[in-house]
């Protein structure tokens, strides 16, 4: 077997970088290619080098090695989601079936089904883009982005970094809009984990610790509110932990296109290039080993602020017509990308401002430094575009133009780094074939099968444990340490109730600051859904949950989901794992079949695959598929917006929707150490109806307080509005509406059917909501608030089920994850 | 894995860099002593996580290492006025450290490696210009953490690089403190 040579020519003193090459190439067997991509961890598969082998052998010549990594990143998994756009044969009860593109044909299939004339750009852009406002004057930018493998080696960076990204993504997003809303979610192991890890390994506690103060330091210096987020521990993460980081912002709808021409100059603005980050687009398509460790970077979020005001100023004088952000690949994808917009570019790498000197010519196309921008000015804008950068002590410089050459060409000096074809690099990706398989869960799973919860805890009992559970206690130590208020327009805050410390099921934000008018009072909410526990059981369910319960949590502050955006992040294995692939494929089928039952389209998205870590036995353990569902949605008027927080004793409270015996995957069911059974299954029609119902009560202002009951069930739900509220509780068990016959109290009060709400009505206006809400397939009164500050449950037969202090339930909720930390 | 020296290499590196006509200063700004320390508390609460329960206390303070064409004046200066709020922090200028043998309280610098930029590089050199003081030609920014308690030496270096600090991005030094 031929060795390709990694070759570097001497250069004389004072002369240009030298050219490195990959000579001998074109003459390497596959298994020789093969060697080469994985000691560069260029994480190309045996057809994707065969192919760039091909291609260069019809150039007549080996690549330089910027070449060959401009190809390893442009076809990064990162960069070109080759799984979810290539072939599929999927299994599934002994048939199988051939999915063409995964993408295509489940979430970007509903939305093109969908064709709701309110989306303006979608799974095209940096962010998706849709509508906001009355005045149609303005645009809502989304986006949701992990950061998962460079938090898993450092954490605080990789948090703080994943921000910056997703902040960047927004500052691209059209001709770049105005971050208003950050956005944070972390799964981690349990903080209270202390069991063995390999070598290397981050413990859970220290992790998340670092990646909240990651995020704390880089978000709060950007000014922009981060209130909204969300924990989840289990042990599956303890080794990967995900991190997800997201951003929303307003642009003028005049700005949602762009386009860069030929004649343009190609600038880059924002920080220097430096030696950091290199190899992140292909590093988050390999297993982490500890052998990619030149991938993580540190962030600088002042820099990140100063373009964020220059760049702004000059998209209001329509200084530049193209701009995108320097991300995984650096200027390697993000130039390429601008070239493959506009037909080709020419750049000059001599002309980037270093950190370093001696960084070399492919390390400076490479490099995944962060804050940077690239952008497209006409040649006439470049002064007044140099005068705002430089008021801002922002560094910006003219790195080429945009020419029709149909091809990327990158100098160093005098020195060709790397000239490679567009088409090729568009086009000439091979599409790899995967297998999938998907197999059913046991029935006594998923069924309807009778419970058996006679463990002998008493409800009081789970209730506590519930309240006290990682994935359920209060947030608050964690939220206080961003930065809710800044911009003045968070309305409806994480943190809500008379001692602004119940948990909140969105915000909603008043983005006002950033549209210059204080007359309407538009605003939008945004929220999420995450459950991987159902996942485990069937992720076509959880898929179908998730967007339930985002969408839910919308509904309880009052937002119009009618016109409701979606954003999906899938977090899941190695996909070349029939298995793993076959649950990824079940779950992407669920978010199809949620977003048309929802009438509810996704906007943008990302995958992030191949989070598997070895563990000390040597085996590749992957993360639990994890499906993470952003929602956001207009708020008509933001002064009507609900909180969680009961307001007064006396009043009616109702619950929406049926509840079945749906334990599997529950909290109840992890407390008491059973597998339990009936796993939710959403009916997004009945949901939808209901919701709208609930809506149009709000609209009449005859909804006092609304909170979705997620994991823990009504208990948890019914306890956290009253201690949030401090008023107390009634609930009769034998008012609830059942799907089935239903007698254990457990099971009603702790089971987690989905598209459920508790409300509470005014009790002078109850005749009016249940009029206005006449359209709930299901809607039922199920107690009453109480001036005595207890939860009180009368059971079936008639006799106490539980009554608490809802003080002492606080405290309960309120001290894990203040003890964890402490 | 951990450097026995008091002067990390990030240091160690202005130190010993080609100016080596400008003269170089270490200043450490800590929290005044009857205030609480966040981080200090949460790096007690990590070593005791990691199983060191008989760490009584840590305390924090941050450390800046300045090379440039600086007077010890004009140090002062800028601790006073730039790298210290001197309502709720004191500051002081490093001479050489020697180790205190026998010590229970161990002093712990961690900086971020050479070749990992600093963020906060950029602001003390831009306010040291803004100050009107001569511009350093570089600075980094460290943590110093004195942990008060008996351990085994070689325990804690393994515990912190696991809790305290991240060997991928930080150099480490630990020595017995006074």
């Amino acid at each position: 077997m031929k060795n390709a040579v990694l070759a570097t020519p001497k250069a004389a003193p004072g002369a240009e970088a030298p050219q490195r090459t990959a000579q001998g190439f074109l003459g390497l067997s596959a298994k020789g290619l093969a060697e080469l991509s994985r000691k560069n961890i260029w994480s190309l598969s045996e057809a994707e080098l065969l192919a760039a082998q091909s291609y260069f052998k019809k150039e007549g010549r080996d690549p330089t090695w910027a070449e060959m990594e401009t190809v390893a990143q442009y076809w990064s998994e990162h960069c070109r989601h080759k799984t979810f756009n290539s072939p599929i044969d999927y299994s599934e009860g002994g048939r199988t079936r051939r999915i063409k593109s995964l993408f295509s044909e489940t979430l970007a299939k509903a939305t093109k089904e969908l064709k709701k004339p309110w989306c303006l750009s979608t799974f095209k852009d940096n962010a998706g883009i849709v509508s906001f406002g009355k005045s149609g004057k303005w645009a809502l930018a989304l986006k949701a982005e992990t950061h998962n493998h460079p938090c898993a080696l450092e954490p605080y960076g990789g948090a703080a970094t994943g921000l910056g990204g997703v902040v960047r993504d927004i500052l691209a997003a059209g001709l770049g809009a105005k971050p208003v809303l950050a956005t944070d979610v972390f799964c981690f192991g349990r903080p209270d984990d202390r069991k063995p890890l390999p070598e290397g390994a981050v413990p859970p506690l220290r992790g998340l610790l670092s990646a909240i103060a990651g995020v704390g330091d880089y978000g709060n210096r950007l000014g922009i509110p981060l209130a909204a987020g969300g924990l989840y521990f289990e042990d599956g993460y303890r080794l990967t932990p995900l991190v997800f980081a997201g951003c929303a912002g307003i642009l003028p709808r005049w700005a949602v296109g762009k386009a860069a021409k030929p004649g343009d100059l190609i600038v880059a603005a924002g920080g220097r290039t430096g030696r950091d980050g290199i190899h992140g687009a292909t590093f988050s398509s390999v297993e982490l080993d500890g052998s990619a460790r030149a991938a993580v970077q540190i962030g600088h979020p002042i820099n990140e602020k100063k373009i964020l005001d220059a760049l702004l100023q000059a998209r209001d004088r329509k200084l530049y017509r193209f701009v995108t952000d320097c991300g995984a690949g650096g200027f390697a994808c993000a130039v390429t990308e601008l070239a493959v917009v506009a037909g080709g570019a020419r750049v000059d790498l001599s002309k980037a401002p270093l950190k370093a000197a001696d960084l070399e010519p492919w390390e400076i196309w490479l490099s995944e430094s962060q804050e940077r921008m690239v952008l497209a000015v006409p040649p006439a804008n470049l002064r007044a575009l140099e005068k705002i950068f430089a008021d801002a002590s922002c560094e910006i410089v003219v790195l080429g133009e945009v020419v029709r050459s149909g091809r990327i060409t990158v100098e160093h000096g005098g020195l060709r780094v790397a000239d490679l074809s567009l088409d090729f690099l568009e086009n000439g990706l091979p599409r790899a074939e995967r297998k999938a398989v998907w197999r059913a869960p046991a029935a006594a799973k998923t069924g309807k099968a009778a419970l058996n919860l006679g463990a002998g805890r008493r409800c009081a009992e789970i209730l506590s444990a519930a309240l006290a559970h990682p994935n359920v206690c209060s947030r608050e130590s964690v939220v206080r340490r961003y930065d809710y208020e800044v911009q003045a327009g968070t309305v409806i805050k994480p943190l809500q109730g008379v001692k602004h410390d119940g948990p909140g099921d969105a915000c909603v934000i008043w983005p006002r600051a950033a549209v210059g008018e204080t007359e309407g009072f538009a605003g939008f909410a945004l929220s999420h859904g995450l459950n991987p526990a159902y996942g485990k059981i069937d992720p076509y369910w959880m898929a179908l949950a998730c967007v339930d319960e985002a969408l839910r949590n919308l509904v309880c502050v009052g937002a119009d989901i009618s016109q409701a955006s979606l954003l999906d992040n899938f977090c899941w294995g190695s996909p070349d794992n029939p298995e793993v692939l076959g649950s990824l494929v079940r779950a992407a089928l669920g978010c199809y079949d949620a977003a048309m039952g929802f009438q509810t389209p996704f906007v943008s998205g990302k995958d992030s695959l191949f989070n598997e870590t070895k563990n000390a036995a040597g085996k590749s353990v992957p993360v639990p598929g994890t499906l993470l569902i952003t929602a956001a949605a207009p708020v008509r008027d933001v002064r009507k917006s609900v909180t969680m927080d009961i307001k007064a004793p006396g009043n009616p409270l109702y619950l929406l929707g049926p509840t079945a015996a749906d334990l599997a995957g529950s909290l109840c069911a992890e407390i008491l150490g059973i597998e339990g059974a009936g796993l939710p299954h959403v009916d997004p029609k009945a949901a939808l109806k209901g919701f709208r119902a609930v809506l149009a009560a709000m609209d009449k202002g005859v909804v006092l307080s609304a909170h979705d009951l997620s994991e823990g069930g009504l208990a948890v739900t019914a306890a956290e509005m009253a201690f949030s509220g401090e008023f107390g509780i009634r609930l009769e068990l034998d008012a609830i509406a059942c799907k089935g016959v239903i007698y254990s109290p457990e099971a009603l009060l702790f089971s987690e059917s989905p598209s459920r709400i508790l409300l509470e009505v005014p009790a002078d206006r109850e005749a009016e909501f249940v009029r206005v809400a006449k359209g709930a397939p299901v809607l039922r009164c199920v107690g009453r608030t109480i001036a005595n500050p207890i939860l009180k449950v009368k059971g079936l037969d008639g006799l106490s089920v539980m009554e608490e202090p809802i003080a002492a339930l606080k405290a309960r909720w309120q001290k894990t994850l203040t003890e964890a930390f402490a | 894995m951990i450097e026995s020296s008091a002067l990390d290499n990030g240091a160690a590196r202005l130190a010993a860099s080609p100016r080596a006509t400008a003269a170089f200063y270490r200043v450490e700004v800590s929290l005044k002593r009857d205030l609480p320390d966040p981080d200090g508390a949460r790096a007690l609460a990590l070593l005791h996580a990691a199983g060191l329960s008989a760490i009584k206390e840590v305390r924090s303070a941050k450390i800046y290492a300045v090379r440039g064409p600086l007077t010890l004046s004009h140090v002062h200066q800028a601790a006073k006025e730039l790298l210290c709020d001197a309502v709720t922090e004191d500051y002081k200028i490093l001479s050489s450290q020697t180790p205190a043998s026998g010590s229970r309280r161990v002093r712990v610098e961690v900086w971020l490696k050479p070749e990992v930029s600093d963020p906060v590089e950029d602001s003390v050199l831009l306010a040291f210009a803004c100050a009107g003081l001569p511009k350093p030609s570089s600075a980094r920014q460290g943590t110093v953490y004195y942990i008060e308690g008996r351990v085994a030496q070689a325990t804690l270096e393994k515990t912190l690089v696991r809790w305290i600090a991240n060997p991928l991005i930080h150099r480490i030094s630990a020595a017995p403190s006074a």
